[in-house]
């Protein structure tokens, strides 16, 4: 054990030793800060001049929101927000820009989205549609969207059947709560994600292929602890790296945005943000299974990294295949039509990251047992990379 | 103690490398002789169960080359290897010993004393990056001892030192060998010479010559002529026979050949080196070629 620790230590210092790592990571670290501050640096242009500034603008939305927080959602917060919203004036350009907006509209900006996907309307225009009548049965009208939205999806029966229990359990009424901090998190996520696999990739390729590129293959293959010890410590030091890259990446996205954005709202339904999703689910512990979803999916490509790295023999071709391998299907995008082409889509790590996968109406019926997006994904990812990790092994420990 | 080759054989796509080679290595310096390309690196290597043979096996001691019990007992120097640039002289050692099993302490004890060996205690905290050719090569053939091998492969451990070093290096090799079995291959005749016990002569992956330096100088012996002749002679003899050594005189030719019977009047028979059985062998077709 005190050699397998010791072999461990050793791996973990030919990656942090290289020049490279250290600069990937102090610019992985930075670039996770920068994007969550990114969206306040700047000013907000009203007619050409300087309105506020973007970081004023989000102190001033959370104060607005804040305001409303601990109000329940009903026919009487709607009602107020569809009345500030009727003083802005007709106009062809930005309603935003507008006096009355500001005045009257903008602290209800948060309930005005709710009400958009609710009631389904494209624009502040058809607000006077909606009746009264509807406006006092919110949660009806949005179970009955909800069910309508599912009934109109492939799945099964039985998958139907199963999301719409599942949306029946989500708690009502909803009480208001200020969320920016949350959602911000939400939406660095990804980009943060996208970090991670690329620190992992530089850093994991050499696991291996790092061995032949340096010429110390054969001293590897020539000791003791060449063919069994020292791979299993490879192995370790690749996914133990991983987890720990990305446990301090989403710590620091979810520390920047809560400090620069509000530690408010985690205890409040998810459906404040997505009024349509059926998880019954607060807004933290979304943010905690997107963090495991992410955490999975990055285990799941560094260990398609590592199996890689141990059958090519270059480091640089192992990064290339897996950055293509990466960046090629964010750009695809697949209907929800033909389910078992879209699930298997989202099989790909870097479809694991959407948080959709958590939010989505969606269920799957696996051999009779229904499961959630995210978990199908969750237990996948993990038992692929159990099933992988030992390709790895096999494929150096017979290496010639 | 022994290492048994049985019929070992490594063949790529279109070339045999190394064609059912047998061997019995005991206690002792074997020197492995050949030209590039004659096999000898690939024959250490599957030695070393670096590489895996075509058919054949590798056991010492009853010990297959494949288990971790034969690897425990091994030790070896790779022909152009690399090392961890960012690594000190004293962490690589520190890492080889871990892979070769040595405990945290000994391992300490180890490399502090191979570096004392191989006189690199004063950069032993410097990054290898920084380190020369023969500093490096110093520091692989520490890392060979690390574990105190039964079986030590060394491929061109010599190459990169300076003649010094080479000498330091040749008393060190001979002692290593006094119990223990080892196997170096080099194109630095001398160096075989001098501290082999047993000289094996590789060619086109075969073991041609197998047994103590002056019993394999034998099969040369009073073949060796050396003759002074004028250059026409000169490119005659080129022709005809297998030439060691040519050098030019004045307006003569000298010249070093091995042949059957005296080549000409002016030959006179001088004893054979080892140089005269390797470059008998191995420089065939180069004069004529020139």
């Amino acid at each position: 054990m005190n050699s397998y620790l010791e072999l461990v230590k050793f791996e973990y210092k030919k990656i942090l030793r290289k020049r490279s790592t250290i600069i990937t990571l102090i610019f992985g670290i930075f670039l996770t800060a920068f994007s969550c501050a990114g969206p306040l640096m700047g000013d907000y242009y009203i007619n050409g001049k300087v309105f506020e500034s973007k970081y004023d603008n989000m102190e001033k939305n959370r104060e607005y929101a804040r305001k409303l927080s601990n109000r329940e959602i009903n026919g009487s917060i709607l009602s107020e927000a569809i009345e500030a919203y009727s003083h802005i004036p007709p106009t062809d350009g930005d309603y935003e820009h507008t006096d009355e907006y500001q005045q009257y509209a903008r602290p209800y900006e948060e309930i005005y989205a709710i009400i958009r996907r609710v009631y389904d309307i494209d624009g502040r225009k058809e607000l006077p549609s909606i009746t009264q009548e509807k406006i006092n049965d919110f949660y009806t009208v949005r179970q009955d969207l909800i069910e309508s939205k599912i009934e109109n999806t492939s799945m099964s029966s039985k998958e139907k059947a199963n999301s719409i229990n599942i949306s029946k359990n989500v708690k009502t009424p909803f009480v208001f709560s200020y969320t920016g901090g949350y959602t911000r998190f939400y939406s660095l996520m990804q980009t943060t994600a996208l970090i991670i696999c690329m620190i992992c990739f530089i850093c994991i390729s050499p696991i291996f292929a790092g061995e032949y590129t340096d010429r110390t293959d054969s001293l590897i293959f020539s000791s003791k602890y060449g063919r069994n010890k020292v791979i299993c410590a490879k192995l370790f030091t690749g996914i133990t790296f991983t987890i720990v890259l990305s446990i301090v990446l989403i710590i620091t996205s979810y520390i920047a945005s809560m400090v620069l954005f509000g530690w408010d709202g985690g205890k409040a339904p998810i459906q404040l943000y997505w009024p349509l999703s059926i998880v019954p689910f607060t807004i933290g512990k979304v943010a905690f299974l997107y963090s495991i979803l992410i955490l999975v999916a990055n285990i799941f490509s560094s260990t398609l990294t590592i199996v890689l790295s141990s059958k090519l023999k270059s480091p640089f071709i192992v990064f290339a295949v897996m950055t293509v391998f990466t960046i090629i299907p964010m750009f695809l995008s697949v209907s929800p039509d033909v389910l078992w082409i879209y699930h298997l889509i989202n099989l790909i790590p870097v479809k694991m990251l959407n948080i959709s996968n958590i939010i989505n109406n969606l269920s799957i019926n696996l051999f009779g047992i229904m499961v959630q997006p995210y978990e199908f994904i969750i237990v996948f990812a993990l038992a692929a990379s159990i099933i992988l990790l030992p390709v790895a092994y096999r494929n150096f420990r017979n290496a010639n | 103690m022994e290492l048994v080759i049985d019929r070992l054989t490594k063949q790529y796509r279109n070339k045999i490398a190394v064609d059912r080679i047998s061997l019995k290595l005991n206690e002792g310096v074997y020197g492995l002789l050949g030209a590039n390309g004659s096999g000898k690196t690939t024959l250490m290597r599957m030695i070393c169960g670096v590489l895996k043979p075509t058919s054949g096996e590798v056991k010492f001691n009853g010990i297959d080359v494949g288990e971790e019990k034969y690897r425990d007992l091994l030790g070896y120097l790779p022909q152009d290897f690399g090392y961890y640039p960012e690594f000190s002289a004293y962490d690589f050692l520190l890492y080889m010993a871990c892979l070769k099993g040595l405990t945290k302490h000994r391992a300490k004890e180890k490399a502090n004393e191979l570096l004392e060996l191989v006189a690199l205690s004063d950069v032993a905290k410097k990054k290898i990056k920084t380190f020369s050719g023969g500093m490096k090569q110093r520091l692989g053939i520490a890392q060979a001892i690390l574990n105190n091998p039964k079986i030590l492969v060394l491929d061109e451990p010599t190459s990169g030192l300076d003649p010094k070093e080479r000498i330091r290096f040749r008393n060190l090799i001979s002692q290593l060998g006094k119990d223990r079995i080892v196997l170096l291959s080099t194109h630095i005749v001398s160096d075989v010479e001098y501290i082999a016990s047993k000289i094996l002569m590789m060619k086109d992956g075969q073991i041609i010559h197998e047994g103590p330096l002056d019993e394999i100088i034998r099969t040369i012996e009073g073949k060796v002529y050396e003759c002074t002749v004028d250059s026409k002679t000169a490119e005659q003899l080129i022709d005809d026979y297998s030439i060691i050594n040519m050098r030019t005189e004045a307006d003569k030719t000298v010249l070093r050949l091995v042949a059957e019977k005296s080549p000409c009047e002016t030959a006179v028979a001088v004893p054979a080196v080892l140089e005269d059985l390797y470059l008998y062998h191995f420089s065939e077709g180069v004069m004529k070629s020139e």
